[in-house]
């Protein structure tokens, strides 16, 4: 019988190299670049994504073909988009793509663009307190509430203004977990499912203390809704809490 | 049944968001899909569809759907539908679209009156913001995670209901702006009718 699950996690040395999982107190860990990091989807299929001075290629790389988008606030002026990189220049305007029915997965790869950046960008860290974190079952018992499946805007205000409720599991029950790897898990609800995946580990917000990126791939029984969705999380003391740092993609303006 | 006149508005609102496909593509999460969004769970209902050749129109064999099925299976998935388009040899013709998205719409139908019962009553244009968001979320998410326009609907409080109908991003705000303003639009035709009741 073959292993059953690959080796997942591509150490990245920015300044020197420790173990995967080393963090000794007078050396710092290295960004962790996990194998479930994609690319945006409209880069051409044989891009390399192997480690960081990839992952900055990734940001200018031109994509297979323009999007063309507008910002509804000045729907008469299209926009073309070929990169991540044109796309930050843009992104704090209400984008919607021309077609329409191209907006999924312009969203899709925008989160990824998102990703790539904060990657790209991405410090060693002098502490971390994440390594007992264990993706199984019960992480949704840990992880924020912000991380479960709402999609009505106002529920989701509810469930944000709502003090008794942090966790995800508290807003709703997992029916069922299937674990596909070692950092990737399908939790499923009632009429639905939410594909987490571990994109990697790292000082994302230059406090010196790991965090981590996890995307989830949101689907519905029944319906064309989908959605990707980054999270970025961290642990300020052994035990503690999963903070949620930032989230998107964001509600526009 | 629907009445062909909805039912033929449904299909030029709803192709706008999901589009119109005639070759089979994988969607954001990787499944093979065709149409106007409409998914298709397994081989063996791919080869129930009615797909021909492209270029001859000739209808497709059991095996002809198959290899289609899987080169595209085997593609990387959240592209842009049409760059499947050269993996493909087969489309279904604008008629067998049509006739799926009618399908799929009286197995809606059937689901919404099950939610709502006096959905047959409601203005036209809350049925057509229903048939929007059931056909994005299906029966289960709209059931369950939409409480407070459920019951809004039920209350015929159309005006509560377009408040409570926006769904969070990767739907566009004309989408939800779409829903919002039918229902808008019921609330304010409901209000003038009771003006004019004397």
């Amino acid at each position: 019988m073959k292993q059953k699950f690959k080796v997942s996690c591509i150490i990245i040395p920015l300044f020197f190299i420790t173990g995967c999982y080393e963090n000794q107190s007078t050396s710092k860990t290295p960004v962790k670049l996990f194998s479930y990091y994609q690319a945006p989807a409209n880069l051409p299929d044989n891009i390399k994504k192997e480690n960081i001075s990839d992952l900055k290629k990734i940001l200018t790389e031109k994509w297979e073909g323009n999007i063309n988008v507008i910002d509804i606030n000045t729907p008469e002026k299209l926009i073309q988009i070929s990169s991540c990189e044109e796309y930050f220049k843009y992104s704090h305007q209400n984008l919607e793509t021309r077609p329409l029915s191209y907006y999924k997965i312009f969203v899709r790869d925008t989160v990824l663009c998102e990703a790539t950046r904060i990657i790209a960008n991405g410090k060693p860290s002098s502490k971390t307190y994440l390594d007992s974190i264990v993706f199984d079952k019960h992480l949704p018992e840990k992880l924020p509430k912000q991380m479960a499946q709402i999609i009505s805007t106002m529920e989701s205000k509810r469930i944000l203004a709502n003090n008794n409720i942090s966790t995800w599991a508290q807003v709703e029950p997992v029916t069922r977990t299937e674990k596909k790897g070692p950092y990737h898990l399908i939790y499923y609800n009632e009429g639905g499912s939410e594909r987490l995946q571990l994109l990697a580990k790292g000082d994302f917000n230059q406090d010196g203390i790991e965090d981590m990126l996890i995307q989830i791939n949101d689907a519905v029984e029944g319906g064309t809704y989908s959605a990707t969705r980054l999270f970025l999380l961290t642990r300020l003391k052994p035990n503690g809490k999963i903070k949620l740092l930032n989230e998107w993609p964001k509600e526009p303006n | 049944m629907i009445p062909g006149a909805l039912a033929k508005r449904l299909k030029k609102q709803i192709t706008s968001y999901e589009g119109n496909v005639s070759h089979m593509y994988l969607d954001s999460e990787g499944y093979v899909t065709v149409g106007i969004g409409s998914l298709i769970p397994s081989l063996k209902a791919a080869q129930k569809l009615p797909f021909v050749h492209n270029k001859t129109l000739k209808k497709a064999t059991s095996k002809e759907i198959q290899q289609d099925y899987t080169k595209i299976k085997s593609q990387p998935k959240g592209k842009y539908s049409f760059k499947y388009k050269k993996y493909t040899k087969l489309i279904l013709t604008q008629k067998s679209i049509d006739n799926l998205f009618a399908t799929q719409i009286n197995q809606f139908h059937k689901e919404l009156k099950l939610l709502y019962p006096k959905f047959d009553l409601y203005p036209t244009e809350v049925k057509m913001a229903l048939f929007d968001m059931i056909y994005n979320l299906g029966m289960s998410k709209l059931k369950n995670l939409f409480p407070k326009f459920n019951l809004a609907i039920k209350q015929k409080n159309w005006k509560e209901a377009a408040k409570q109908s926006h769904r969070k991003p990767t739907i566009p705000q004309s989408r939800n702006n779409y829903v919002k303003n039918l229902l808008l639009n019921a609330a304010t035709s409901n209000s003038n009718l009771l003006k004019q009741t004397p």
